[in-house]
């Protein structure tokens, strides 16, 4: 029956055509939704990812990693205390304004990290390293901050919050949830120029590491016990957390959502709308079959392997476009995840709702009365 | 010698709206293997109701039906196609070709339909177009051949799979009068050279010289 389903679609080169057209253009449309919201919720949560953390503590009652507050650092000494913990450092996260060579500025993220043991430190250098942010007003740049900022030179020295700062290092493909440059300095430089954000010995964060993980619920029970002032996550609690907070209080979740909903809508119905109308057109070859000796099953299995023919083509179509066009959408800027995994799982949806839709054909073939082949 | 199909006091009736048609009034017949039988009768007197009857595509409402000396009146819709598929090829008034499949793919598809192996589908084919001389026109798209090469190929695709009994409906219906004659003649070749038992149903005069028996059908019933 796959032969006859494989005929037949041929045999209709533009409905076939236009149904493939219709799919990929479904197919990107969902992939482009999926691969920007992953992507976004990538940025918002890559510090907390890449930091080698079991548990981060934070101040009361805070929505998300970038909207940090503050507090008393020397809350540090409660955790080096458990002694299930191998380490523990501090993290600050504060905001600042860059001059650029224009003379005007943009708004950066400033995340302020201990060099000696590199606990939040940029995990992707292009140039330098990041113990380079050791000893004075030294700073990291993103690569992906050059359209905003104009040409990071290294050694070049740039005034933030008034204060003059050298690049020492570049990273590379580390983006902030807002899109604001993320830059990275020593703690103390952090805590230092951060007025009006930050108290002298306040920090953002306490990042701490446990010697062994099997242990990470009774150490956040225990803490829990001690800094009732502030809440204490898993790293994965925090990443959810934040893409939580991104995806249902901001309302940006729904948008991609609906959005990508729609485009499943659109692909299924065109596959649903283009079958139905070949059923109706092919009823009588069908009501041979049937008469022939043809089982409703044998007839379903063509009509549900022209879905997938359909599906198949225009998927593959459509995500080959997606993949070439995904290094140009990230180059304008736009975050975009994408993997395997992804395309696949999309696949198989895309394909399901395409065999749904041909349901009433389905239903159609069901209810021929193969008498019909005696009628002229 | 057996019956190939024997239709013992068959009853069709069927609700048109409210009111209930007597399609077929007790009818009993029997078609032997080698035997041309032509059903004859005005428009609405039954005989494509009795056709498919015999075809086991509708189900009589009484009496019975073998086939081969099998009961198969009272089988379901899930045995039904299998016996369609065993003992029966069709012959249509409108061909009822597949437009997307060449001459040869329409029968092929039977074939495949009949669970033929692949390397014996070809084969097998290719046999029967040459039993219906259309060797030159095989890779042909349906709508690239006459009406009388259209009734060819479905003769051909009747005998796939090498059934006891064609069944043919109007089959000359949409031909030019030598082109249908044609047609009669190889339906007749078939029930003599390969021993089917054949029946016609048709208004065509022409159709009386092919046919070994002719009952005329009216109002439901056989008139003799």
């Amino acid at each position: 029956m796959l032969w006859l389903a494989w005929k037949t679609l041929l045999f209709e080169k533009v409905r076939f055509f236009i149904t493939i057209v219709g799919i990929a253009f479904s197919t990107i449309l969902v992939l482009t939704q999926i691969g920007i919201y992953l992507g976004m919720m990538g940025n918002a949560t890559s510090i907390i990812r890449n930091s080698d953390a079991d548990i981060w503590i934070t101040s009361k009652n805070i929505q998300n990693f970038d909207f940090a507050n503050p507090m008393p650092e020397d809350r540090i000494n409660k955790i080096r205390a458990i002694p299930d913990i191998l380490w523990a450092d501090r993290l600050i996260l504060t905001w600042g304004f860059l001059k650029t060579e224009g003379g005007g500025q943009e708004q950066v993220q400033i995340i302020g990290f201990n060099p000696d043991t590199g606990v939040g430190a940029p995990w992707a250098m292009i140039y330098g390293r990041p113990s380079d942010v050791k000893g004075g007003r030294y700073m990291v740049i993103d690569k992906s901050s050059e359209h905003r900022l104009g040409a990071l030179i290294p050694n070049s020295v740039w005034e933030l919050n008034k204060k003059r700062f050298k690049l020492v290092g570049i990273s590379g493909g580390i983006v902030s949830f807002t899109t604001s440059p993320i830059i990275f300095m020593s703690y103390e430089q952090a805590q230092n120029f951060t007025e009006g954000f930050l108290e002298p010995n306040d920090t953002s964060f306490i990042l701490g590491k446990l010697k062994d993980k099997k242990n990470i619920n009774k150490v956040i029970n225990e803490l829990k016990k001690t800094m009732k002032d502030n809440d204490i996550f898993t790293k994965n609690g925090f990443m959810l957390k934040t893409i939580k907070y991104w995806t249902i209080q901001t309302g940006i979740g729904m948008g991609f959502f609906l959005t990508a909903i729609l485009g499943l809508i659109i692909g299924g119905a065109i596959v649903g709308q283009t079958i139905y109308s070949n059923t109706m057109q092919h009823l009588r070859e069908f009501g041979t079959l049937k008469a022939l000796g043809a089982k409703n099953e044998d007839v379903y299995q063509v009509i549900l392997w022209q879905a997938a023919m359909n599906a198949t083509a225009g998927y593959l179509i459509g995500s080959i476009l997606i993949i070439l066009l995904k290094e140009g959408i990230e180059k304008s800027g736009v975050p975009m995840y994408m993997n395997f995994m992804i395309i696949l799982v999309l696949f198989i949806v895309i394909l399901l709702i395409c065999l749904l839709s041909a349901y009433f054909s389905i239903m159609k073939i069901k209810n021929i009365d193969p008498v019909m082949v005696f009628r002229s | 010698m057996n019956n190939s199909l024997e239709l013992i006091n068959i009853t069709k009736r069927y609700l048109h709206g409210r009111i209930e048609v007597l399609a077929i009034d007790r009818v009993s017949l029997a078609m032997r293997s080698g035997e041309v039988l032509l059903i004859m009768g005005p428009s609405g007197s039954g005989k494509t109701t009795l056709l498919s009857m015999m075809g086991c595509i509708l189900k009589p409402t009484s009496g019975k039906i073998k086939i081969d000396e099998q009961v198969v009146s009272g089988m379901g819709e899930a045995e039904l196609p299998d016996i369609r598929k065993k003992y029966f090829g069709f012959v249509f008034q409108s061909f009822n070709l597949f437009p997307s499949l060449t001459a040869r793919e329409n029968i092929e598809l039977l074939l495949r339909l009949k669970g033929f192996r692949k390397e014996s589908i070809m084969d097998e084919s290719q046999s029967l177009i040459e039993k219906v001389e259309l060797s030159k026109r095989a890779d042909f798209l349906p709508h690239d051949l006459s009406g009388g090469e259209k009734q060819r190929v479905a003769i051909a695709r009747a005998l796939s799979g090498d059934p006891m009994i064609i069944l043919a409906d109007e089959p000359t219906a949409n031909l030019d009068s030598r082109t249908g004659k044609e047609i009669l003649l190889l339906l007749r070749k078939n029930a003599i050279e390969y021993g089917k038992a054949v029946a016609i149903v048709s208004h065509d005069p022409k159709a009386d010289a092919v046919a070994d028996r002719i009952i005329h059908l009216e109002d439901g019933r056989i008139k003799e």
